[in-house]
């Protein structure tokens, strides 16, 4: 079998029997969310809770992970939310070594049900799987916990591990795998309510494929012609002399006389890496400066990032003025992950030169909350953090024992210390502290009183929506098309497709040019100067969504495909759409359309959209699911809406454009799939399964 | 032609006496430095490894190796048809997050753990290679040309004499067919290393800057 | 015997390769011309005309060097130089490999050359207004490769206000103190402000 391995495995932690099963009938929903979405549909019944042994984590990869396809390292991981309102079905994506390694040990997916009495971790290490104690590792952080397990298995296994905020059952916890990724969306509580503390993967199998030699060639086509940067930006922040273009705010922050700093043995300049050059692809992005700022080159030894992806955004960094603060002086995240909880303090300071004490702030924060596991609903809990304090809400959630105990002032001065003193209480589970990271809806829930309606509609929360799930992205990149993608989720949206686009760093019209040949006149705004909804903006945000499904599906990173653009001037900058379905047919050896793969996708967006009806209970999505927070109609409130200088949106319009995103999936006028549609992408007992419950 | 070869083999034994058993400790050329893509301080840290074969030189350099592997699914799929780490012929799976193993000091030590450093193993394509003696039935051979340590399947039984032989734990028998696989030099590897962090340099340009 | 003397045996002599081409001195001086500005454009630099006058490779005679320069001014250059271009700076000719240096690059460096700051200030943020549209940050002045510093740019900014030409140019600041320049051929100043402060500040505080 080429591509799948057509088995997925079983583990029970109630039993800690495991079974290896067949995956072949998931197939038509091609791997990764698609198959993860679709056995929580069969096995998980509406309105489990999320925490109860009867709800399952599905872990999931695809056919294309594994292949060495660029951007392939990629694991989905599907299962009910704790953190937003409705509970409804949610994935996460992690990245690392895990994708590889489970594809490895031959498995499709891994479904983890029940829950264990005592904390235990999975162990399959190539063809023994078994339910192992882990008692002496509860407690552990995650860097320590991977530590462990490697020192005991082997210093290769993949390991996937909650730290305090999952076993103290925060809303907020994360997985982490291996060095730094994580997968979030609350799993660590699924995982902490399971008593699961960690899976260790090792395998030595192969990834079979239809055509080596045509993917290789594919692979190399990829890599020389198609990609950019991180993000898929494909301009350089600084002029440079292969380019035409030059654009800082793109991540292709590399170039001549920009260094990783604290490489071993000397600086390593980044130099100019023109496309066409996949061996040296690996210098374009300097994350660490990007996101440190230019402070941050001495301090990077070299860029890392998962499994089988040329661009490496995770910034590696050596802070020597963490020693003896942290556990260890280095670490590596990229984008939030570097500096999750920096925003916490008022003034940073500053060591050896302007701008480290903010970089040194940052790299303690995020040490701390891998260790912990601590997830932040992409700079959620910063915000609500920030919000309580900032409205003298802390005192009123804490006794004035528990309030005095902290030295607020640490926060003006800023003492990094202080970013600690409230994480340590946030994790712990008993602190009022811990009660804000629930996620936005549930602390709303909580403390509405205190709060009044201001909280979740404020743009000091941007949030996409009432349920309380961040904006990533939203308006702010691209008007109506990005704050579109959110409503098909249950969680922050993360839909790279279409802000990869705008932050191409390609001059305005080129962009819209090549776009509009795809969707249609009028898709595309120039940045902050948006226009009124329209159907070319609808089938653009509907490919936003159904290659990002893909990609969770496939599986591969939506932080940088699809290859809508190129960074060669000789093909004008325009990318190539088929790749996937390329990638999809050298792997499988079964030829595939760009047109085929989509409709694949969009099979499990009308799956998730059907189960999101359900979880909701009512068919009247618009109003009770698809709502954004006031402030996306008032912010810049001295600039009218769809002139220059604003990303506000307007009620109307925003009821216009769900109108026409909903006709460009077959949904009713409420947002509802139609039994048509259910049909129409083999969904005819879904459909019979919302008519029984009178959701169709 | 045959020139060229005795070219090469004078290089490569004048290069050997030159680097030994590594580059650590021994001044370089500015030629051979940017040969090798590398600096003086680089070369006598002990981050830049080489391994000669009778075609060119393997530079392995850990500063630049950031862990993709890459590498290893590219050797794969170019000699084996399937994309299987375990079966590369170069190896970063085993080492990346703490080196060879974990240690106490695993905080400050090698991979991604400690210190990022992540030196992928490889065949040293041997002189009096272990593997090719080791093996009972004489599939592992020298080719005539390149005196590259080739293995030939026909023969070969899956004994796994060759992998008990080897002290770098490079071959490995492919579980799919039974048969042994090794290096056989083919590049595939440096083709697929983003930083490039794996270099070829073929003796011809070495002798130009010896 | 060995492999390697079996293979001796076997094989032809071979002489060293002597088809050579016969070239001419003028189609040695074009290679010579052509390898040096091929070399100081790998390196991301133009090449002034008085620069080559002043280090003319030794195989080039100085009339055949401004014959073979003359043609390329027409766009057509001769044999090697087939791929060299020029762009005209404010002070003088640059020359370039354009099969390996864009167009706006060469005119940028050339500009850089020039050491004309209000040009260079004016030519790039006129672009980026048009093109993007985005306006031009006094930090991108700083970095690769123009290198100003910051009283440069300050200095800059003053002396544009004086000069009709740059009549179009002004400043905008962004919340964080963060300037840059913009032309109000191309976008008015309140949009310049609100995208400087998308990408200074909200880029960063709402990713």
């Amino acid at each position: 079998m080429n591509g799948w391995t057509g088995k997925l495995l079983r583990v029970n932690l109630t039993t800690g029997q495991s079974a290896v099963e067949s995956s072949e009938k998931y197939f038509d929903y091609i791997g990764g969310k698609g198959m993860a979405n679709r056995i929580i549909y069969e096995e998980v019944p509406n309105g489990t809770e999320p925490t109860a042994p009867e709800s399952k984590i599905v872990m999931a990869i695809g056919p294309n992970t594994g292949t060495n396809a660029p951007c392939s390292g990629r694991t989905t991981l599907a299962f009910l939310s704790p953190f937003t309102k409705y509970n409804a079905i949610v994935d996460a994506h992690v990245g690392g070594d895990t994708a590889v390694m489970l594809k490895g040990c031959g498995f499709d997916a891994m479904i983890i049900e029940g829950a264990a009495a005592n904390p235990v971790y999975i162990k399959v290490i190539e063809d023994e799987v078994t339910v192992e104690d882990a008692t002496d590792l509860w407690g552990k952080t995650t860097t320590e916990t991977t530590a462990a397990l490697c020192e005991k298995h082997g210093a290769g296994v993949n390991v996937m591990s909650i730290g305090q905020a999952g076993e103290n059952l925060l809303n907020l916890s994360c997985v982490i795998s291996g060095v730094a990724h994580s997968a979030g969306g609350g799993i660590g509580k699924l995982f902490g309510s399971k008593k699961l503390k960690a899976i260790a993967l090792y395998g030595k199998k192969a990834t079979q494929v239809a055509d080596a030699k045509r993917l290789l060639e594919l692979n190399n086509y990829i890599m020389s012609d198609l990609m950019g940067a991180n993000n898929n930006h494909v301009v350089p922040t600084v002029p440079q002399s292969w380019a035409q273009y030059s654009n800082k705010s793109t991540r292709w922050t590399g170039h001549p006389g920009l260094t990783w700093g604290a490489a071993e043995g000397g600086p390593i300049d980044t130099g100019e890496s023109a496309p066409g050059q996949p061996t040296l692809m690996g210098y374009r992005t300097q994350k660490a400066v990007f996101d440190h700022g230019p402070v941050a080159e001495k301090y990077t030894v070299k860029m890392v990032g998962c499994t089988s992806c040329p661009i490496r955004c995770y910034g590696g960094v050596n802070v020597p003025m963490l020693e003896g603060v942290t556990p260890n002086t280095t670490h590596a995240n990229t984008c939030i992950g570097n500096r999750p909880y920096v925003g916490l303090l008022k003034n940073y300071q500053d060591v050896h030169d302007e701008g480290d004490g903010r970089m040194t702030a940052g790299v303690y924060s995020a040490i701390l909350a891998d260790d912990y596991g601590l997830w932040d609903n992409y700079g959620e809990l910063n915000a609500t953090l920030n919000y309580f304090i900032n409205n003298g809400l802390m005192e009123k959630i804490m006794t004035p024992e528990q309030y005095a105990e902290i030295d607020w002032t640490k926060r003006e001065t800023g003492d990094m210390t202080f970013i600690k003193d409230i994480l340590e209480r946030v994790v712990s589970g008993t602190h009022p502290l811990s009660t804000l990271a629930q996620g936005a809806y549930y602390v709303d829930q909580q403390y509405h009183d205190i709060l009044g309606d201001d909280y979740l509609n404020s743009s000091a929360m941007t949030l996409w929506g009432l349920i309380g799930a961040k904006r990533h992205h939203g308006n702010e990149c691209a008007a109506q098309v990005g704050m579109l993608t959110n409503i098909i989720y249950n969680r922050d949206g993360m839909c790279h497709t279409i802000v990869n686009i705008t932050g191409s760093g390609l001059p305005y019209e080129i962009q819209r040019n090549i776009v509009e040949e795809h969707f249609g006149e009028g898709c595309l705004d120039k940045p902050k100067n948006y226009t009124r909804m329209n159907e070319a903006k609808a089938r653009f945000a509907k490919f936003g969504v159904v290659r990002q499904v893909l990609h969770d599906s496939f599986t591969l990173c939506n932080w940088v495909w699809p290859m809508t653009f190129s960074p060669r001037k000789e093909r004008g900058y325009k990318g190539d759409l088929s790749a996937e379905a390329k990638l999809m047919s050298a792997v499988t050896g079964k030829e595939w359309t760009a047109e085929e793969l989509d409709f694949a996708a969009e099979r499990v967006i009308q799956l998730h959209r059907a189960m999101t009806v359900k979880s909701v209970g009512s068919r009247d999505m618009r109003n009770l699911h698809d709502v954004i927070p006031e402030y996306a109609y008032t912010t810049e409130p001295d600039v009218p809406v769809f002139t220059e200088g604003t990303v506000k949106m307007e009620k109307e319009d925003w009821q216009l454009a769900l109108s026409m995103f909903y006709q460009q999936f077959g949904w009713d006028e409420q947002g509802a799939p139609t039994r048509e549609t259910l049909e129409k992408f083999g969904l005819a007992d879904v459909a019979d399964d919302l008519a029984a419950a009178n959701l169709l | 032609m045959s020139k060229g070869i005795m070219n090469r083999e004078l290089t490569r034994r004048e290069f050997m006496k030159l680097t030994g058993k590594g580059m650590a400790g021994v001044a370089l050329s500015s030629s051979l430095l940017r040969l090798f893509d590398c600096t003086q301080a680089q070369a006598e840290s002990g981050q830049v490894k080489v391994y000669p074969n009778s075609e060119y030189v393997l530079v392995v350099n850990k500063a630049k190796c950031t862990g993709c592997q890459r590498c290893e699914v590219n050797c794969t799929l170019t000699n084996d048809g399937k994309a299987q780490p375990y079966l590369s012929r170069i190896n970063a799976r085993d080492n990346f997050q703490f080196g060879p193993k974990v240690n106490e000091n695993y905080l400050t030590a090698a991979g991604f753990f400690g210190d990022w450093s992540v030196e992928p193993a490889t065949c040293h394509q041997c002189e009096n290679a272990p593997c090719m003696l080791a093996c009972p039935v004489g599939a592992i051979y020298p080719d005539p040309l390149t005196s590259v340590r080739l293995l030939d399947q026909e023969k070969c039984i899956g004994c796994g004499a060759c992998v008990a032989a080897c002290p770098f734990g490079m071959p490995k028998i492919d579980p799919d067919n039974g048969k042994s696989t090794k290096c056989i030099a083919c590049g595939a590897c440096v083709a697929g290393c983003p930083t490039s962090a794996l270099k070829i340099v073929l003796w011809d340009e070495i002798a130009a800057a010896l | 015997m060995d492999d390697y003397q079996a293979l001796e045996n076997n094989q032809p002599e071979t002489t060293a390769q002597t088809d050579e081409l016969q070239q001419t001195p003028r189609q040695i001086a074009a290679a010579a011309l052509a390898d040096v500005l091929y070399d100081r454009t790998a390196h991301s630099k133009v090449t002034s005309a008085k620069w080559l006058k002043q280090n003319a490779p030794k195989e080039v005679d100085r009339a055949v060097m401004d014959e073979l320069l003359a043609a390329v001014d027409a766009g057509k250059g001769e044999d090697d130089l087939s791929h060299i271009a020029m762009t005209r700076g404010g002070k003088d000719k640059y020359y370039y490999n354009a099969s390996i240096m864009t167009q706006e690059y060469a005119r940028l460096d050339a500009m850089l050359e020039d050491k004309d700051i209000l040009k260079t200030i004016a030519t790039v943020t006129r672009s980026d207004c048009k093109l993007y549209p985005r306006p031009t940050e006094f930090s991108k002045l700083m970095g690769y490769p123009f290198r100003f510093s910051l009283d440069e740019v300050e200095g800059a900014a003053a002396r544009m206000q004086l000069r009709e030409e740059y009549g179009d140019i002004g400043v905008v600041q962004a919340s964080n103190g963060a300037k840059a320049f913009y032309s109000s051929q191309f976008v008015k100043e309140g949009y310049a402000r609100a995208l400087l402060e998308g990408s200074e500040v909200e880029a960063h505080e709402w990713p």
